[in-house]
């Protein structure tokens, strides 16, 4: 069964006839678990339909289905709700909070939700992370890798089905980015999540199990769902 | 830690409760106030019981949303704990909370149970696969002594020994498939653990180049190093020595005579990565994806002895140690594997 299904879905921006077409009738279906890169130029929806997808923003027609149900059926606090509970957002610029230390940085989205701290998932998620020795560092005195692996894990805290990530390592050299993309590849197995990926880089899209481009706001090309040879 | 909120339909009840409250203890004020045309002796009993009032409430409805919060807080550990596979507490009590966490549990009961004989399912075939491989060793020995004997005949003439030879050489692949299978059953059901230590990688890459060593100078292909003393991971020697062997192994076969292969290892952040190159035939894009697959054999490779387990094999080891395999190449020019081994 898909945990994400997007069916027609259109977004434009300003009015018509001027409006700008950011995706003009997507329809796309992603099972429980694979690893799904999208790629497309600048300009080519692939962040709108990213943020789509993790309900940050609402589409002019069409609809996404989360574990079959329609998100852009709720009402926006419920949205948010589903947002911080079911996704786990990292983007290209870490967005941490610059005056928390790493734990509380990793910890704030589960604050926010009110829930308690799974002591046991969390220490795993910092050793895979190898955050361990890092967790009191503010996050100025991080690399840019490891700033990015504490986005990864503040994505994971909350134990969400789905991972999606914006150009997660778009701000770092191709080495680094190699290892952020092994751990995420590696966590996503691990914890059984959805991981949807956008990137301009065609290598570092080679570690999917399945690219998906995005032309002109349209679906160019789909390599189908892929095998799940790594996948135990 | 922030205490959870109320949902809105909760909070808007408990207003309502709260408005109706104050609102009769306000009435009934008044009226005792007019009714004892404000005697002042009544004033301060009456004064002390509506604060009294108050206060028992006020107190009452913070017992009871902190008797909640406990409440959900144990369902919450609860939960984590169950997706930990933690046993229950199991403190049976006459409450709800007993009641639902019992439930909660049979549930789990039920989940592993069924996970425990899927689990049953898939060792018993691999029982059966290493029963196979173990059964078949004897007779296969017996095969290749008996060739052995046969290509010793005086009697057998050129085109018989021709075929005992062929014999042999299928013999001896048989019997490596076996090996390797048995090895792989083994690994991938745990009754091998790999010993894991933040070692240097040095010997480990020495030990693989001198199994391949002397093939590759036989085909004139020459083997570059690059690797510090320094750098270390951690991992289990004897098993990603094999891993490695098996990468060389292919370089060696695939690269034609006077070829370079190159070994190159270097530490990261996160991990250290070790890099076999060679100046082979290289593998289509098409079929890039699928050569870690077991039995998985490229077109161009099928002109070449081998059974496709090898990669299988190393990607294997390499993963239990939490690393990671990934290859790239171009059909002609050659092909890079990189095997990231984790640092600590």
């Amino acid at each position: 069964m898909p945990i994400l299904q997007i069916e027609h879905l259109k977004k434009y921006y300003g009015k018509a006839p001027q409006h700008v077409k950011a995706l003009d009738g997507v329809s796309l279906s992603v099972g429980k678990g694979e690893f799904v890169a999208i790629v497309g130029t600048s300009g080519s929806g692939k962040s709108t339909l990213l943020h789509m997808l993790g309900g940050l923003d609402r589409p002019t027609e069409g609809k996404v289905m989360v574990d079959g149900n329609d998100i852009f059926a709720m009402s926006d606090e419920k949205l948010t709700i589903f947002r911080r509970r079911s996704v786990g957002f990292i983007f290209q610029s870490y967005n941490l909070v610059p005056i928390l230390n790493v734990l509380e940085n990793i910890l704030l989205p589960i604050e926010l939700d009110g829930g308690t701290i799974d002591q046991q998932y969390l220490d795993e998620v910092i050793r895979a992370l190898g955050l361990q020795e890092k967790i009191y560092s503010l996050p100025s005195n991080l690399s840019g890798g490891q700033q990015q692996r504490v986005a990864i894990a503040r994505a994971l805290a909350t134990k969400p089905s789905i991972i999606l990530a914006d150009e997660p390592t778009g701000n770092l050299d191709s080495r680094t980015s190699q290892e952020v993309l092994i751990l995420l590849k590696q966590l996503s197995v691990k914890f059984h999540q959805t991981l949807v990926m956008i990137t301009h880089n065609e290598s570092i899209a080679q570690a999917a199990d399945r690219i998906i481009r995005i032309e002109d706001g349209r679906l160019a090309g789909d390599s189908g769902p892929g095998e799940r040879a790594d996948r135990r | 830690m922030k205490k959870p909120k109320h949902d809105p339909k909760s909070r808007g009840s408990s207003f309502i409760f709260t408005v109706m409250f104050l609102l009769a203890v306000f009435i009934y004020t008044t009226v005792i106030a007019l009714a004892g045309d404000l005697n002042s002796t009544l004033l301060g009993p009456t004064i002390l019981f509506i604060a009294t009032v108050l206060l028992l409430a006020f107190m009452h409805n913070r017992s009871l949303q902190r008797q909640l919060n406990a409440m959900m807080h144990a369902v919450e550990q609860m939960v984590d704990g169950a997706m930990h596979g933690r046993r229950p507490s199991f403190l049976f009590e006459e409450s709800r909370l007993s009641a639902l966490e019992h439930r909660l549990f049979r549930y789990i009961e039920i989940n592993q149970a069924s996970e425990q004989s899927l689990e049953a399912e898939k060792n018993s075939i691999k029982a059966l696969l290493s029963d196979i491989s173990h059964q078949t060793k004897t007779p296969l020995a017996n095969i290749m002594l008996y060739s052995q004997l046969l290509a010793e005949q005086p009697a057998a003439d050129e085109s018989s020994r021709q075929l005992v030879s062929q014999i042999s050489a299928q013999s001896e692949k048989l019997e490596w498939l076996i090996a390797s299978l048995v090895k792989l059953s083994r690994l991938e059901s745990g009754m091998i653990t790999l010993q894991t230590a933040p070692v240097p990688v040095i010997q480990t890459v020495s030990r693989a180049l001198s199994q391949v060593y002397t093939r590759a100078e036989a085909k004139g292909i020459t083997i570059r190093t690059d690797c510090p003393a320094q750098i270390t991971a951690r991992h289990d020697p004897q098993w990603t020595a094999e891993a490695l062997f098996n990468l060389l192994e292919n370089a060696v076969k695939y690269t034609p005579a006077g070829g370079t292969i190159t070994v190159h290892a270097e530490s990261n952040e996160m991990f250290t990565r070790i890099e076999v190159a060679d100046t082979g035939i290289g593998i289509p894009a098409a079929e890039l994806e699928h050569i870690f697959k077991r039995f998985y054999r490229g077109k161009a490779a099928r002109d070449y002895e081998g059974v496709g387990i090898g990669l299988f094999l190393s990607r294997e080891i390499i993963n239990l140690q939490g690393g990671f395999m990934q290859a790239v190449s171009a059909v002609d020019a050659g092909t890079r594997i990189t095997v990231y081994l984790p640092q600590s």
